[in-house]
């Protein structure tokens, strides 16, 4: 059988949106302050998003049968996703752990609306708060994740998603099949993107072997050398 | 004492959205020509602001107050000018290309083209090159494409094919754009031009088609 373990729903999970976060994705750097009138923006944004913000996460567990020299990595049940890297990246993996989390589509209506008005620079400071929200959900199922692997005296990898890298996007169908976004009402276009926006799926790998992920390794497996969104000192996919 | 047109500079390079309103209808009010206004005041403090943000000396959210209050005076211009028969720099059509629906960097390339005096048409998101070559047939001087997801960078090939296939590739100058797109894509794939970001986009789309500065000079006599 695929799963070993029963896909969860998590709702209620705490949002967590550090300021210098949000900053960082509108281009300042660690320290930089920005001036009274965009501060002012920053935290009536951030109020809003903690307001609009409606986080819902599903995971499940699946076991591994093979990862092929070339990356493939065939599930049990048959089910195959593929990544030019994976061979590297899923070394000693036994269970693949795919999680789908969301804000909902709240906050995204709320950033149309602002554009809309001409108000652009709150409009753009929302849809960061709107990103470091959803990336605070994944963070603590990641954590959740992380520490039953823990428990079961297993390790965890690196949080990957299709579309990063050399993981081709089209694999997001893969997961979708074999966890419904739809549980938490989060859907996939015909290309493969997820709606709402501000919405991320992830694997992680789980093994007594795996080797520790660290905070920049997303963007270590990734070949996007001048990404904007990449972080300091990570370096680059050969 | 400043003249108005300078205080429109000063106000809205600072942002300062209900004072430049204010600042645009005293302008009028004493007799300034729309124009003059436009191209002295706004578009000459649009240019500075978009210079200090090439520079790295102000973030985008003050760029993003600065274009808030541009459209405030432009709001009020507009009808004037085009009574007038001013007319745009130029037409220029932007969308995400097939396959991605991500529109902030789209939007803000919009909003501060728009608010360097060009017409924008936005195609919207997941725009097939369909209908980037119908834009181009419909008269436009630049296609402008987004993307955020490096899957979708494809159909920036696809989209230029389709223009050349059209017989339209010498008719329309095209440029591309988005956190993942580089200038070394954008020369494999033909494009006439890259911007980083959106400010840098409005210069681009100038270089691009030859447009220079459109204000006689900036209040005051600086430049």
């Amino acid at each position: 059988m695929l799963e070993e373990r029963p896909r969860d729903i998590l709702t209620g999970i705490e949002v967590t949106i550090p300021e210098g976060e949000v900053l960082r994705l509108q281009g300042y750097k660690k320290g930089q302050e920005p001036r009274e009138a965009v501060a002012r923006i920053l935290q009536e944004q951030i109020e809003d998003g903690r307001r609009l913000a409606e986080p819902r996460a599903t995971y499940v567990e699946a076991g591994v049968k093979e990862v092929s020299e070339g990356g493939a990595l065939t599930l049990e049940g048959g089910t195959v996703l593929t990544m030019e890297h994976g061979a590297r990246v899923w070394k000693g993996l036994k269970l693949l752990a795919i999680s789908i989390c969301t804000i909902g589509p709240a906050l995204e209506t709320r950033v149309a609306e602002l554009f809309a008005q001409n108000e652009f620079a709150p409009a753009l400071m929302l849809d960061s708060v709107g990103s470091v929200a959803v990336e605070s959900v994944a963070d603590q199922v990641n954590h959740i994740l992380c520490r039953q692997a823990t428990e079961r005296n297993l390790r965890a990898g690196p949080r990957l998603s299709p579309g990063y890298g050399r993981w081709p996007l089209e694999d997001q169908q893969v997961l979708f099949g074999l966890l419904p976004g739809e549980s938490i009402g989060v859907g996939l276009t015909e290309r493969c993107m997820m709606t709402p926006r501000k919405s991320i799926s992830f694997c992680i790998g789980l093994g007594a072997n795996m080797a520790r992920a660290g905070r920049s390794d997303s963007c270590r497996y990734c070949t996007l050398e001048h990404c904007q969104y990449r972080r300091t000192g990570a370096k680059v996919a050969p | 004492m400043k003249d108005t047109l300078q205080e429109i500079f000063d106000h809205l390079v600072q942002g300062q959205t209900p004072t430049v309103k204010e600042l645009t209808e005293r302008a009028l009010e004493q007799g300034l020509a729309p124009g003059d206004i436009l191209d002295r005041g706004l578009v000459a403090a649009m240019s500075l602001v978009g210079e200090r943000f090439g520079k790295r000396e102000i973030y985008l959210p003050d760029v993003l107050l600065a274009a808030r209050a541009m459209y405030a005076g432009l709001d009020i211009l507009e009808p004037l000018l085009a009574a007038s028969g001013v007319k745009p720099v130029a037409k220029v059509a932007l969308g995400t290309v097939g396959g991605d629906i991500h529109d902030i960097g789209k939007n803000l390339v919009g909003i501060m083209m728009r608010g360097a005096g060009f017409e924008v048409i936005d195609l919207g998101v997941d725009v097939s090159p369909q209908k980037f070559v119908e834009a181009a047939a419909g008269g436009v001087s630049l296609i402008g494409m987004s993307a955020l997801v490096g899957s979708t960078m494809p159909s920036m090939q696809l989209t230029i094919d389709a223009l050349g296939e059209a017989g339209l590739r010498g008719k329309v100058k095209t440029m591309v754009g988005g956190a993942i797109v580089t200038q070394p894509f954008a020369d494999r794939i033909g494009a006439d031009g890259f911007a980083p970001d959106a400010a840098r986009a409005v210069g681009k789309a100038k270089e691009l088609l030859d447009i220079g500065y459109s204000g006689a000079a900036r209040p005051g006599g600086g430049t």
